[in-house]
């Protein structure tokens, strides 16, 4: 009598621990794949560009090459003083505004993207 | 007859129990992929920069010209410095210069707390306050200009909006 209620009482507990690693795990996936989507990374990309604009001097270049640690760069361009950037396929951006005294242009070659500051 | 009955209530119950748990947990990731956006902070960094720009186009040569063009400008700073794309950040540049005080602001003053946070507390109180995207610096050219004994002081703040609002 006494064994059987232990034994479900484990059975319960176990049963709880499992769910509780179920859920934590569904979380934990989801966190991920939110924090590594196209939309974030292309974020970083953006504002990283931005700052290096913000900080550039007339005359240096940087190079953004397509196939970036943050994914395949489809488009990088600036316009109205914002600068856009396209990664994996995902069309949508709404650009991270820089500031700067200088002007900002971007040529496309083959493998890459060539950011201007004059 | 009567464990067996309570045995079923139990499995029951807890079916019932793991569903809600799911429905529960399910609800909350929903509602966290519509409303729960990954934001990455830049704008302290951006207020830094700006700082160093702005004290870089008010000094030249360690010489501030308060006669010429740039007093044109005192409500729309970042047009004398021709920085582009300021539509985001308030600045407030205080000069003080032989024993006068000129200021100089670029951006919208106009929310309340930018208000209260300018007008209500000290420099030094700003300065050791940290808001995210705030920044300011005081510069100090206590040698003046051609060898004439001036005081220079420049204190520069620059706020960054958060692009979200």
């Amino acid at each position: 009598m006494e064994y059987g209620k232990k034994a479900n009482l484990l059975q319960q507990s176990l049963t709880h621990i499992i769910l509780i690693g179920l859920l934590f795990g569904l979380f934990f996936l989801a966190t991920m794949a939110k924090a590594n989507s196209r939309a974030v990374t292309q974020q970083i990309l953006e504002k990283q560009l931005a700052l290096v604009i913000d900080l550039g001097e007339p005359g240096m270049d940087f190079y953004v090459s397509k196939l970036n640690i943050r994914g395949y760069v489809n488009d990088i361009s600036v316009r109205g003083g914002r600068i856009y950037a396209y990664v994996s396929d995902y069309k949508i951006s709404e650009g991270y505004p820089f500031f700067t005294k200088y002007n900002v242009s971007v040529e496309t070659t083959n493998e890459g993207f060539l950011v201007k500051i004059r | 007859m009567n464990k067996r009955a309570g045995a079923s209530a139990e499995t029951v119950q807890m079916v019932y129990r793991t569903l809600l748990i799911f429905v529960i947990a399910f609800t909350i990731l929903g509602l966290g992929a519509i409303f729960y956006g990954v934001y990455i902070n830049t704008r302290d960094a951006e207020a830094r920069t700006l700082v160093s720009q702005v004290k870089d186009c008010i000094v030249k040569e360690g010489k501030v010209d308060l006669t010429g063009e740039m007093m044109r400008y005192q409500n729309n700073l970042l047009d004398y410095c021709k920085i582009n794309g300021t539509g985001k950040v308030y600045v407030y540049v205080s000069i003080d210069k032989s024993g006068q005080n000129y200021v100089f602001q670029h951006g919208d003053s106009g929310k309340t707390w930018i208000a209260d946070f300018f007008s209500k507390k000290t420099v030094q109180d700003r300065l050791a306050t940290y808001k995210p995207g705030y920044a300011g610096e005081i510069f100090h050219y206590p040698e003046g200009f051609n060898g004439n004994s001036f005081y220079l002081r420049i204190i520069v703040e620059v706020y960054v909006f958060d692009d979200r609002t």
